[in-house]
């Protein structure tokens, strides 16, 4: 079995740009994603404004009142302001993390992906503490005690990887013990629906868990540094 | 002494390394007890006060994700030491 922290190169683009599998993965699930956001956002283009909704304008309200519930009991009503980010990253982390589903590598499997993610967040975060005045916030890691500068700075920098790599392995790990799976009932074609309670715990389940991990870690972090 | 050839010293890093790995695992230990605790008492607290099962869910999960960093790091070590193979590049094969 082939395990990569990268993913295989499928070509090169001019011979500078290497393409790799999770690129690839990523470009159908943005695509997917972008469809899907297409349609349901014309949904409500000429909707009629007193009448209930119907159909597929239910499935769209549905995501968007979870969202908004999520932010507003994890940080409070006045940082709605925070909805469309948090949305945003719920919505792909959860497309991503179930694309294991439907037989392709998840793109979250990747540590770029993943550190591209917590990236963000960390920008996010410390853009959120600066917010407050400079001084604030560099005597914000002399807290409460300034022999305690280093392990202040330490766990601030501590915060990405730890969320990146939880992610990481998270995916990654359930994506190996469901191809060693497929390996072994290879040979035992009969037992093959087996996998699917497997599939359930590592993709639906786990998967889920981690979108929901990742996205209140967010909310907390940046809260926190209000 | 006796003269070490490349390919056996190349066995012995990757030796190393699976042994490595497996060691590296044993971090699993920390976060396996700690998940199950916050998971008891999780249960607990939802037995008490049921109508505030979505918050106590919630704040046990975080928990848990937090206390989990450990294993992941654990694993990651593993994964490096079996598909990475860092320590074969000291030899200069």
């Amino acid at each position: 079995m082939d395990v990569n922290i990268s993913g295989k190169v499928v070509f090169t683009l001019f011979n500078t740009i290497v393409v790799t599998d999770t690129v690839v993965n990523t470009w159908w699930i943005m695509g997917f994603i972008t469809v899907l956001a297409y349609f349901g956002g014309r949904l409500f283009k000429n909707r009629p404004v007193n009448q209930p909704p119907a159909g597929a304008e239910n499935v769209a309200e549905a995501i968007y009142s979870l969202t908004e519930g999520l932010v507003v009991s994890n940080m409070g009503e006045e940082n709605k302001k925070y909805i469309p980010y948090i949305g945003t990253l719920m919505i792909f982390l959860a497309v991503t993390n179930l694309s294991g589903l439907v037989g392709i590598k998840p793109p979250t499997s990747d540590l770029h992906t993943t550190g591209a993610l917590a990236i963000l967040t960390f920008i996010l975060i410390q853009g959120t503490a600066l917010k407050g005045g400079l001084w604030n916030y560099l005597k914000g890691f002399a807290q409460p005690l300034w022999p305690l500068l280093p392990i202040n700075l330490i766990g601030e920098v501590a915060t990405p990887f730890s969320l990146a790599f939880r992610l990481f392995g998270n995916i990654l790990s359930g994506y190996m013990i469901m191809g060693i799976f497929y390996g072994a009932l290879v040979k035992i074609w009969y037992l093959f629906f087996i996998a699917q309670p497997f599939h359930m715990y590592f993709d639906l389940f786990s998967g889920l868990i981690q979108t929901f991990i990742f996205i209140s870690l967010t909310m907390v972090y940046i809260r926190s540094k209000q | 002494m006796f003269e070490i050839g490349p390919l056996f010293a190349k066995a012995l890093v990757l030796t190393g390394s699976a042994i490595g790995a497996g060691l590296a695992l044993f971090p699993g230990v920390g976060p396996g007890i700690g998940q199950g605790y916050a998971a008891g008492k999780g249960a607990e607290a939802v037995a008490r006060q049921p109508e505030s099962q979505d918050v106590i869910v919630r704040t046990m999960l975080l928990g848990q994700a937090v206390a989990e960093t450990t294993g992941i790091y654990g694993l990651f070590i593993a994964l490096a030491l079996l598909f990475f193979n860092p320590l074969i590049g000291y030899l200069g094969l």
